[in-house]
């Protein structure tokens, strides 16, 4: 049984004290700015999600790859008519740079997958109630528990780390989420 | 006096006795107005350093429209992600027409207090379930408490007995989750809780129908029944 709930605990916690949390928590997103946080979310969890299927991780639990059901959320809630995109922010080439050099270290890997996947299922199941959209990012296939004990058995503290950089990379995103509303 | 109020009237009083034991009672500005017990409403609040408002309020209108109406609603303080306490109950001289119970999530489902809640209930199935609004099925979990109609003795005894259990339960537990909140997840969480609460038609259209007045009624269901937090 691994720690890295505790051993991440404030790293979590500041993730979880920005505006732009409390605004999906509290059911006040518009439809045109949850469908940039998908936009923004998606070729993250894509990238990391590539590389962790790359090196087996999802090996037992297929079901937890995010990146096609975020992405038709987006496209549901944005309009594939659209012309215009919404704006990329620059935490996602950060990230995804950052995963680039840690493609060939399925362990840092998995620190990721149980920042985001695990946050998806947990969190993430409040969120789908409180968002515009059919809610796809957080619908698994099968059960959420049984899911989340799969992938506890892919963990183990040595991932603490690059976990707790992983939450501030989430941290990032939603201060810049928060800016991207405040510029507006 | 029938059986049904027999047993609420003293689940009432239960109530207030868990809220006594557990808790401090607070005068909240602008409450003292609607705790008229004289006229047969009583709005009291309760918190102590786990709980930031436990409230109770209750209509009694059994001599004018043959009714009882009772609320309690629990929130747990801002650095604490447990759910959130409900249960209503609406009776008639001889049923319950309505009465749902839940230990809504705050910040998330899979919360332990909610697990136990779950397996509390687990066990009672009432005769006729309610279909639920879409307000309700925001917040409340997938197994609420939720009856109608329900006019036998046992049922009613098991439901309330279920409730305070409960209640007893949220007050041991609810400590445990100090510091395990996040401050702005739990505020937001808690609004959403309240306004969807505040969603629900049924609850003025009562309370007017049981007499009390239009205005009051009015002023009460926004800033005092579930008051959002700034």
């Amino acid at each position: 049984m691994s720690n890295l709930k505790d051993l991440t605990w404030e790293h979590h916690k500041n993730a979880e004290r920005q505006a732009f949390v409390k605004e999906m928590f509290g059911g006040n997103i518009t439809t045109e700015r949850y469908a940039m946080y998908l936009f923004n979310q998606h070729p993250q969890y894509n990238m990391l999600e590539m590389f962790a299927m790359l090196h087996g991780l999802f090996d037992g639990i297929p079901e937890i790859r995010r990146a096609p059901n975020i992405h038709a959320d987006y496209v549901e809630l944005w309009g594939d008519a659209n012309p215009h995109q919404p704006p990329l922010l620059p935490v996602v080439k950060e990230y995804m740079d950052y995963i680039l050099t840690i493609k060939d270290e399925p362990e840092k890997l998995m620190a990721h997958v149980y920042v985001r996947h695990m946050g998806d299922l947990s969190g993430g199941q409040m969120i789908a109630k409180r968002v515009p959209g059919s809610g796809r990012y957080y619908q698994f296939d099968g059960d959420t528990e049984e899911i989340k004990n799969k992938i506890r058995e892919k963990l183990d503290d040595s991932m603490a780390e690059e976990a707790k950089l992983c939450f501030d990379f989430a941290t990032k995103l939603f201060q810049q989420m928060e800016e991207a509303k405040e510029q507006a | 006096m029938s059986v049904i109020w027999e047993k609420l009237i003293e689940c009432q009083n239960e109530i207030i006795d868990i809220f006594e034991y557990n808790a401090t009672e607070i005068e909240e500005p602008g409450l003292s107005a609607f705790n008229q017990p004289h006229n047969g409403w009583i709005n009291r609040v309760w918190s102590n350093d786990s709980v930031r408002r436990a409230h109770i309020d209750v209509v009694d209108a059994r001599d004018t429209k043959g009714l009882w109406m009772m609320h309690v609603c629990c929130f747990p303080n801002l650095n604490n992600d447990a759910p959130i306490y409900g249960f209503d109950v609406i009776a008639g001289k001889n049923k319950m027409t309505g009465a749902f119970h839940d230990f809504s999530p705050s910040c998330t489902f899979d919360h332990p207090m909610i697990d136990g809640y779950k397996e509390s209930v687990e066990d009672f199935i009432p005769k006729k379930q309610r279909e639920l609004p879409q307000w309700a099925k925001n917040i409340f979990t997938d197994k609420m408490l939720a009856a109608g109609n329900v006019n036998t003795e046992e049922e009613a005894v098991a439901i309330i007995q279920i409730a305070l259990d409960n209640l007893r339960a949220w007050f041991d537990e609810v400590p445990q989750f100090n510091g395990c909140g996040t401050r702005e997840m739990v505020l937001a969480s808690q609004n959403y809780y309240c306004h969807n609460q505040q969603q629900n038609p049924h609850t003025a259209n009562v309370m007017k129908s049981l007499g009390l007045p239009e205005e009051d009624v009015e002023v009460f269901c926004r800033d005092m029944l579930f008051p959002k937090l700034a």
